[in-house]
C-alpha cells in the first residue's frame, strides 16, 4: 500500500519533469503554429512572389494595398553584412589573443569584459547608437546619421561577445599535440596559430559566426533606434533602411486587417531565416561532436 | 631570400598588432559604453535657449499697475517668466508640473479687479476684494498663486506665503545683427558673452559669431532706437518687444549638476516621464521579473533535472535538445508577436503584467535549463551513488543531495536569466504596455525600465532622463553580473 503511493508519487514527479523538459518543444511548435496561422492568409489575397520580390510597401493604400517586403529583406542582409565585416575579424582576433597569447590574468579580465558586454540590454546599445555613433556618422558623412552603417556598427558591438566566447572555446579545444607538433617542426607561434590552430578550430568558429548572424537578423530594438526606418530599398551604406524586425515592430501598434496579417507574414519570413540558421548551427555542432 | 624574411617578419608583426588591437578595442568598447553612461547619467550639462533672461525682479507692470506674485510656500520654484505667467492666466498651464518639478494644481486668486481682461475666460479665477482673506486662502491651499498690487507687500506676514520673482526682460538687437549674411546668422548669445557685451568688454558682433559691426549698447526699453540703429542691442520688456515686432535674440544658458538624484529614484513619474522620477517603473520591473521567475524556474529546473537525472529515454533527448536550442535562437520580436496573439488576444489576458511575464518566461526557459543542467552535471556521480547505496529513492536523492550540491550554480543561472528579463524590450512593448503608473493587478499595463528608456529616446522626451534611466538599468545589470561571478567562482572553488 505504502509502496504504491510512493511509486505513484515518483511517477507523478517523473511526468512533471518530463513535461518540463518537453515544454521547450511544445512552445516552439506553438509559436510556429500561431505565426503561420496568422500570417499565411495574406497569400489568399496577395501573391507570395509579389510579397517576397516586390519592394513596394504601401499597406495603408485604400485603393490597392501593396505588401512587398524585398526592401526589408535587403535591409536585413545589408545591415548583417556590415555587422559581420566589423565583428568577425575583431571577435576572432580577441579570441586568439585570449586563448593563445594572453596571460591567465588578462584572459580572465577579458572574459569578464565579454560577459559584461553580453549582459548589456539591447536598448542601451540602441541608445548609445543614437547618442554617440549616429552623431559620429553624421559629422563624418553628413545626413541624418541613421544609416545602414550605424546599425551595422551597433549590431557588431552586440554580437561581439557571441563570436568571441564561442571562438575562444573552440580555439582552446584544439588538441595540444597538434600545436606542439607544429612548434616542434620549427614553426613560430604565430605560424602555428594561423596555419594549425585556426584551421582546426574552423568549424567551431563558423558555428559561432552563424549563431551571431541569427542574433543580428533577429535584433529589433537597437536597430529600430538607429537605422532610420525608411521603407525603401537601401542604395548604399549611408542610406536609411528598415529591416524585417523593424517592419514588424513599427506597425504593430496600429495595424489592422490585412496590414496586421502582413506583419505576421513578415514574421514567417524572419522565422524561416532563423530556422535555417539554427539548423545550420546544429549541424555544425553535431559534426564537431561526432568528429571528436 | 633576405627580402622575403623581412617581409615575413613585418607581416608577422602586423598580424600580431591586429590581434592585440582587436583585444584592446573590445575592452575599450565596453569601457567607453559603460563610462559614457555613468558620466552622462550622473552628471548633466544641459544648455537651453530662452528668450526671457533672468532678472529676478519682485514686481511686474501690467498696464499702469505694479503687481506682485505670491504663492503658497510649498512651491519650490523661485521665479517664473512672463511667458509662463501668461500661460497660467490663459489656462494653458493648469498645474506646476510643466514649469517646475512639482505636481500641484494651480489655483489662481486675484485681488479685486487687477488684470481685468475678458479673454481670460477659460481659466477659473477667484477674485477677493479683501486682502486678508486672499492671503489666508493662499497660505491654506498648496500650489495656489495670487496676484496683488505691489503696494500691499507689507500686508504679507504669514510664513506660508512667499513672493515669486518674475523675469520679464529679453534682449533685442538691430535688424542687421540677426539677418542672414554669408549663409550664417547669429542665432543666440551665450549668457557669459551677454555680460561682457553690457560691460563693454566685447565691442564687435563678429567676436561672438555675428556680422562685422561694432556693438552699440542702448538703455533699457529703447526698442525703436535699437531697431533703427546699426549693431544696436538693449534689454527690453518682452511684451513690448513682441508688440513692436523687434528682433529678439535668445540667450543660451548652461545648467550643470547631478543627473541621477535620489529624488529621481523615489519620485513617481508624470507626463510620460517628463517630470518626476522612475520609482513606479523600477517597482513594475521587479514585479515582472518576480512573476517571470515564478513561472520559469519550476519549468526550467524541472527540465534540467529530467535531462541530467532521467536521461534513460534517450530517443526523446535529441528532440528535446533541438527544441531548447531552437527556442533559444528565436528573436524576441517573434516572442512578442506570439505573446500578443496568444496571451493578450486568445487567452484574453489583455496587455499587462501577466501577459508580459509569460512572454518573457518563454524566452528565459532555455537559459535556466542550460545553466541548471551545467550545475547539476558538475555534481560528482559519487554523490548520487552514495545516496542510492544508502537506500534513498531517486527523487529523494535529487531533492536532498543533488540540488543542494548544485545550488550555487542553479541560483547563478536564475540570476543570469533575470538579467535577460530585465533588459528585454521588444517582447514587452506589445504584451505589457507603456503605463508608467504602479501596476494595480496582474492585468494592468506596466512599463519597465528598458521600455521607459526606449520611450524617452523615441519620443525625444529628455536625453538627460534617458541617461539617468540607462544608468539605473546598467547598475542593476552590474549587480546581477557580479553576483553570478561571485556565486560561480565560490562554487568552482568548493567543487575542486
Amino acid at each position: 500500500m505504502e509502496k504504491t503511493i510512493k511509486n505513484n508519487k515518483g511517477k507523478g514527479i517523473r511526468i512533471f519533469l518530463f513535461l518540463a523538459a518537453v515544454m521547450s518543444v511544445i512552445i516552439v511548435i506553438f509559436i510556429s503554429f500561431f505565426i503561420f496561422y496568422r500570417g499565411l492568409p495574406l497569400f489568399q489575397k496577395y501573391s507570395f512572389l509579389r510579397f517576397v520580390f516586390s519592394s513596394n510597401w504601401d499597406p495603408l493604400n485604400l485603393v490597392k494595398a501593396e505588401f512587398g517586403i524585398l526592401a526589408f529583406i535587403a535591409g536585413t542582409f545589408y545591415v548583417t553584412g556590415i555587422t559581420l565585416i566589423i565583428a568577425v575579424p575583431m571577435g576572432i582576433g580577441t579570441a586568439v589573443y585570449m586563448a593563445e597569447l594572453s596571460g591567465n590574468r588578462s584572459a580572465v579580465f577579458l572574459r569578464r569584459t565579454v560577459e559584461l558586454l553580453a549582459g548589456i540590454p539591447s536598448v542601451i546599445f540602441g541608445f548609445i547608437g543614437v547618442t554617440v555613433i549616429s552623431r559620429i556618422i553624421r559629422s563624418l558623412f553628413g545626413g541624418s546619421g541613421f544609416t545602414v552603417l550605424t546599425a551595422g556598427i551597433v549590431l557588431a558591438l552586440m554580437i561581439l561577445p557571441t563570436i568571441i566566447s564561442i571562438s575562444e572555446v573552440s580555439i582552446r579545444s584544439v588538441q595540444s599535440e597538434l600545436k606542439e607538433g607544429s612548434l616542434a617542426l620549427g614553426a613560430t607561434h604565430l605560424q602555428t596559430i594561423l596555419r594549425v590552430i585556426i584551421p582546426s578550430s574552423r568549424k567551431g568558429i563558423i558555428a559561432g559566426i552563424i549563431l551571431s548572424i541569427g542574433r543580428a537578423v533577429g535584433e529589433t530594438m537597437a536597430v529600430l533606434m538607429v537605422a532610420g526606418n525608411a521603407p525603401v530599398m537601401p542604395d548604399g551604406v549611408l542610406s536609411m533602411t528598415r529591416t524585417l524586425t523593424m517592419n514588424i515592430v513599427t506597425d504593430m501598434g496600429y495595424a489592422e486587417g490585412d496590414h496586421m496579417t502582413s506583419l505576421f507574414t513578415t514574421a514567417i519570413i524572419l522565422f524561416i531565416f532563423i530556422m535555417i540558421i539554427n539548423i545550420t548551427v546544429n549541424l555544425f555542432t553535431d559534426r564537431i561532436k561526432n568528429g571528436q | 631570400m633576405g627580402n622575403n624574411s623581412i617581409i615575413r617578419k613585418y607581416s608577422e608583426k602586423l598580424i600580431l598588432f591586429l590581434i592585440y588591437l582587436s583585444a584592446v578595442s573590445t575592452v575599450l568598447v565596453l569601457f567607453s559604453i559603460v563610462g559614457y553612461i555613468v558620466y552622462k547619467g550622473s552628471y548633466q550639462k544641459t544648455s537651453s535657449l530662452q528668450n526671457i533672461i533672468s532678472t529676478d525682479r519682485e514686481y511686474f507692470n501690467y498696464g499702469d499697475d505694479k503687481l506682485l506674485i505670491i504663492t503658497n510656500s510649498s512651491i519650490k520654484k523661485k521665479s517664473i517668466s512672463i511667458i509662463e505667467l501668461e500661460n497660467i492666466l490663459s489656462g494653458s498651464i493648469k498645474d506646476w508640473s510643466s514649469i517646475s518639478e512639482q505636481r500641484n494644481k494651480i489655483n489662481l486668486f486675484l485681488y479685486d479687479n487687477i488684470i481685468d481682461r475678458n479673454n481670460y475666460v477659460s481659466v477659473k479665477i477667484i477674485r477677493f476684494h479683501d486682502i486678508d482673506s486672499l492671503l489666508s486662502k493662499i497660505s491654506a491651499v498648496e500650489g495656489s498663486v495670487g496676484i496683488i498690487p505691489f503696494s500691499m507687500k507689507k500686508e504679507i506676514r504669514n510664513k506660508k506665503i512667499k513672493i515669486l520673482k518674475i523675469d520679464t526682460d529679453c534682449i533685442v538687437a538691430g535688424h542687421d545683427v540677426v539677418k542672414f549674411e554669408n549663409n550664417k546668422k547669429l542665432n543666440y548669445i551665450n549668457e557669459g558673452d551677454l555680460e561682457k557685451i553690457i560691460n563693454g568688454e566685447i565691442k564687435n558682433w563678429s567676436v561672438i559669431g555675428g556680422p562685422d559691426i561694432p556693438i552699440q549698447v542702448f538703455k533699457k526699453d529703447n526698442i525703436e532706437k535699437v531697431q533703427e540703429s546699426r549693431g544696436g542691442i538693449a534689454v527690453a520688456d518682452y511684451r513690448d518687444a513682441l508688440r513692436l515686432n523687434a528682433d529678439i535674440i535668445p540667450v543660451k544658458t548652461v545648467k550643470k549638476g547631478i543627473n541621477l538624484s535620489l529624488s529621481f529614484l523615489i519620485q513617481k513619474p508624470a507626463k510620460a516621464g517628463r517630470v518626476g522620477g522612475i520609482s513606479t517603473i523600477i517597482l513594475n520591473t521587479f514585479f515582472m521579473i518576480i512573476l517571470t521567475l515564478l513561472f520559469a524556474v519550476p519549468v526550467g529546473l524541472g527540465g534540467a533535472i529530467y535531462l541530467t537525472e532521467y536521461s534513460a529515454d534517450s530517443r526523446y533527448m535529441r528532440i528535446i535538445r533541438l527544441g531548447i536550442e531552437t527556442l533559444a535562437g528565436i528573436p524576441s520580436i517573434i516572442f512578442g508577436l506570439f505573446g500578443f496573439i496568444f496571451f493578450v488576444d486568445i487567452l484574453k489576458m489583455g496587455i499587462g503584467l501577466i501577459s508580459g511575464s509569460l512572454t518573457v518566461t518563454l524566452m528565459i526557459i532555455p537559459v535556466i535549463i542550460r545553466t541548471s543542467e551545467e550545475a547539476l552535471r558538475s555534481v560528482p556521480d559519487s554523490y548520487r551513488e552514495g545516496s542510492l547505496a544508502l537506500g534513498a529513492g531517486q527523487w529523494y536523492t535529487i531533492k536532498k543531495v543533488i540540488i543542494p550540491a548544485a545550488r550555487p550554480g542553479i541560483i547563478s543561472g536564475i540570476i543570469l536569466s533575470s538579467g535577460r528579463a530585465l533588459g528585454e524590450t521588444a517582447a514587452l512593448v506589445f504584451t505589457m504596455g507603456f503605463d508608467y503608473r504602479l501596476a494595480k493587478g496582474l492585468k494592468s499595463s506596466a512599463r519597465v525600465l528598458s521600455v521607459h528608456l526606449y520611450q524617452l529616446v523615441r519620443e525625444g522626451i529628455s536625453f538627460e532622463r534617458a541617461f539617468a534611466t540607462a544608468l539605473v538599468l546598467l547598475v542593476f545589470i552590474f549587480i546581477i553580473n557580479i553576483t553570478t561571478v561571485a556565486l560561480t567562482s565560490g562554487y568552482r572553488k568548493n567543487g575542486e
